[in-house]
């Protein structure tokens, strides 16, 4: 299985919770949520937002997502995202000082995690695809630094995969069966972490505001296949000894920009309150999706007779940084001693980073409109075992790409000119309880 | 806290390790098709009611030069037919092409003495209201209007004349052309006293239908001059291709809204060896494209160059000598004609 994974690779860009987010109150609110965070979605959100409670915290979720993309009229068969959140929040006080950890968990229930590599020619929607198929789980810590002012941070946690392949021995010309090789695999999958950092000042009890950085990561898949030995029949003179074949190839995995997010949250009514972000997200750096193969060969006095390609290089993928704005309404209907009913509401408007493609990729986007919508049902006092409230969260979103055309400058390209755009729906709830 | 990473590392890779023995599912599919690249002969599945990758074959003829009309998923294609060494030009109609083509009817038969008893190399323009017909007949471009409605596809008039001639003396061989608006454009394969070359050709399609419309009786020889006009159509061979056989074009709309025109030509490919005094050179699918931003123009000058495909788009076995294209369901599908046991017939394929 391992040994397979060698010779695939992939191509992805961001997390799933940058494209779809976390948690159904942090949907509906189009993740305006960098001030308003107050649950374990915190671990995405804002960290430091963590220690802004007193319970402990359990939330239990459940997303699915179905890209709607076509390009050229024809649906693009991106794959759907879905899977459960879970995640954690644990306060705790050692005299005037509160902190809390925090753990999350985005958990695919189709592919934990998804390796594969398209050649660099094909059509995509690289922000939809590998990126929304991987595991992600965050652990952060937070502390109050004085009343009102929090600061945390912490780390995501992916994986990244290094494997190589040895074969030694001989190779029979005349008849493969006489061929003598042995075999090792070398496997490591490797950690990487990535950082988050968080600040959050509530101002007064109607206003807050927040401020998040995430950093960026990008995961390598590194891959080499060897082969050393001689090649003649076996009880003669080697035809070829001393000869190998090295066979390299290097993806990158997953990128994700660093992202620099602002929020103000403020309650503008007794039953109103109004979240506003801003983030910036450095999607300059994005590198090539592609994959560099370099071959290697040593057969000997027959050396001259092979000319191998040359790994070559793929210019600059020239995405552009970004900033978005998310705008979240969340409006308490009902207030009784029971029960509580939230209705929420949010936009986001998420430009391109793709330029136009008019070379040889044909990297598909579009500007992103996404309208959301959710309910917040909290229950109250449902006993001794459950004393803290019990939330209960459901929201829809859907995400509008109009259709974007790019025009090929060369008319021998063999994809052409093309078209993207289509629709992200997406539905989702999560359970929310405190002890 | 060490420990608490190492749980977290564990549940990461052993994810890694399920996911990368995970199904390609998911990878992109109908990516799209508006650009030139190797064509892909469509094999044999539930969905097709035909004998792929061959979508048009008679037993006692044998069809090349497919020229297509799609509307929906309604196709209808044209053919030249050689039975026996009697040319002519047939037709067959699908209402998907999974269905596979209706029966082989007759479209177009010599009739007129200037086309030498034999018709071929059909290519079809139509608009909302007509549907011509051009073709080969003599070295020369005739014009027929085909009879409308459900029961058309055939020649019901024919214009008295050429509709085009070399005027150096050169014999066409094989023609193709596209239209759109009242812009009707085209190549011909002209072999002239010293070889043969390809010329671009372009005119108006009211002037073709009324070239038709026009009285038989009375009309001079050169009835049709001047209805196409000529000019070096700038093809540069790849250097595989020795020599060009038969013409095929897509001229359409882009996704992006861009007009754009290719050029397929069937080419022979160097020969290798002895291949006998009756076999025919290989031969292979290439194909030339530019595209056309802004108002069309008569002025080769002004327009862009053709850039050649350096490799071939489609090569045997079996060798197919001619191609087309057309715009289907959002994708390309080619039309080719290959050898199919004794006979040619007509092949179809996709890009991608």
């Amino acid at each position: 299985m391992i040994a397979a994974s060698l010779f695939v690779a992939e191509a992805a860009r961001a997390n799933p919770l940058d494209v779809y987010g976390n948690g159904s109150r942090g949907v509906a609110l189009a993740g305006a949520m960098t001030a308003t965070t107050d649950d374990s979605a915190a671990n995405y959100y804002n960290p430091a937002a963590l220690a802004r409670g007193r319970d402990l915290r359990i939330d239990l979720g459940y997303r699915y997502a179905q890209p709607l993309l076509s390009i050229n009229g024809r649906d693009n068969g991106v794959e759907a995202s879905r899977g459960v959140q879970i995640g954690l929040v644990a306060p705790a006080r050692i005299g005037p000082f509160r902190f809390a950890f925090g753990v999350s968990l985005w958990l695919p229930d189709q592919h934990l995690t998804r390796v594969r590599s398209l050649a660099y020619q094909t059509a995509r929607f690289p922000l939809y695809e590998n990126p929304t198929q991987h595991l992600v789980l965050q652990a952060n810590f937070a502390v109050q630094l004085f009343r009102g002012l929090y600061v945390g941070g912490g780390l995501t946690y992916m994986s990244r995969t290094r494997g190589q392949v040895f074969l030694k021995g001989s190779v029979a010309v005349s008849d493969p069966n006489d061929s003598s090789l042995t075999g090792n695999v070398d496997v490591d999958l490797l950690a990487v972490r990535y950082p988050q950092a968080g600040l959050l000042w509530e101002v007064n009890p109607n206003l807050a505001i927040g401020i998040c950085y995430r950093h960026s990561f990008s995961l390598e898949l590194d891959q080499s296949f060897r082969i050393d030995g001689t090649i003649g029949n076996p009880g003669m003179t080697p035809v070829v000894s001393g000869g190998y074949f090295a066979a390299r190839t290097v993806s990158r995995d997953l990128f994700q920009p660093w992202q620099l997010q602002a929020g103000v949250s403020a309650r503008v009514t007794r039953a109103l309150r109004v979240s506003f972000d801003l983030a910036y997200v450095r999607w300059a750096e994005f590198p090539v999706p592609a994959s560099r193969l370099d071959l290697d060969v040593d057969i000997g006095q027959f050396n001259s007779m092979l000319k191998l390609p040359k790994g070559r290089s793929y210019p600059n993928a020239d995405f552009h940084d970004l900033v978005v704005p998310r705008l979240g309404l969340e409006w308490r209907a009902l207030d009784r001693d029971r029960l509580a009913l939230d209705l929420r509401g949010g936009y986001v408007y998420d430009p391109t980073p793709v330029p136009e493609q008019i070379g040889e990729s044909s990297f598909a986007d579009a500007d992103k409109h996404t309208f959301s919508a959710g309910i917040g049902l909290e229950l109250r006092r449902l006993g001794p075992v459950l004393p803290l409230p019990l939330s209960i969260d459901a929201h829809v979103a859907l995400s509008y790409l109009p259709d974007r055309s790019n025009r090929k400058l060369d008319p021998r390209d063999p994809v052409g000119d093309f078209v993207a755009g289509g629709l992200v729906p997406q539905v989702g709830g999560t359970l929310r309880s405190r002890f | 806290m060490r420990w608490l990473e190492h749980v977290l590392l564990g549940l990461i890779m052993g994810g890694a390790a399920c996911g990368v023995a995970s199904s390609g599912a998911g990878a992109p599919t109908n990516p799209p098709a508006s650009g030139l690249g190797p064509i892909v002969p469509l094999e044999d599945s539930a969905g097709l009611s035909w004998t792929a990758p061959f979508l048009l074959a008679d037993p006692s003829r044998a069809l090349s030069h497919p020229s297509i009309a799609v509307e929906g998923d309604r196709m209808e294609l044209w053919a030249q037919s050689d039975k026996g060494g009697e040319l002519s030009i047939v037709f067959a109609r699908a209402e998907r092409f999974e269905a596979g083509m209706g029966s082989l009817e007759e479209a177009l038969r010599a009739e007129l003495a200037w086309e030498g008893g034999a018709v071929g190399s059909p290519a079809v323009l139509r608009d909302e209201a007509t549907s011509l017909l051009l073709y080969v007949a003599a070295g020369q471009i005739g014009c027929a209007r085909l009879a409308a409605g459900s029961g058309g596809g055939r020649g019901e008039a024919r214009a008295a004349a050429p509709v085009y001639r070399d005027a150096g003396g050169g014999l066409i061989r094989s023609i193709a052309f596209g239209r759109v608006g009242d812009h009707v454009r085209g190549f011909a394969l002209v072999e002239g006293p010293v070889g043969a070359h390809v010329d671009a050709l372009a005119g108006s399609f009211a002037a073709l239908a009324r070239a038709v419309s026009a009285p038989s009786a009375g009309a001079p020889s050169n009835a049709g001059a001047g209805v196409l006009g000529a000019r070096a159509a700038g093809l540069v061979l790849p250097g595989w291709a020795v020599g060009v056989i038969e013409l095929g074009v897509r001229l359409e709309p882009t996704p992006a809204g861009r007009l754009r025109e290719d050029l397929f030509f069937a080419a022979t490919l160097p020969r290798l060896g002895d291949l006998g005094v009756d076999a025919q050179p290989p031969s292979a699918i290439g194909a030339a494209t530019r595209y056309l931003d802004g108002a069309l123009r008569d002025d080769v000058g002004l327009e862009p160059a053709l850039e050649t495909v350096t490799a071939p788009l489609l090569s045997g076995p079996p060798s197919p000598t001619s191609a087309t294209a057309v715009g289907y369901r959002g994708g390309v599908l080619i039309l080719y004609s290959a050898r199919s046991g004794p006979r040619m017939a007509i092949g179809v394929g996709r890009h991608p």
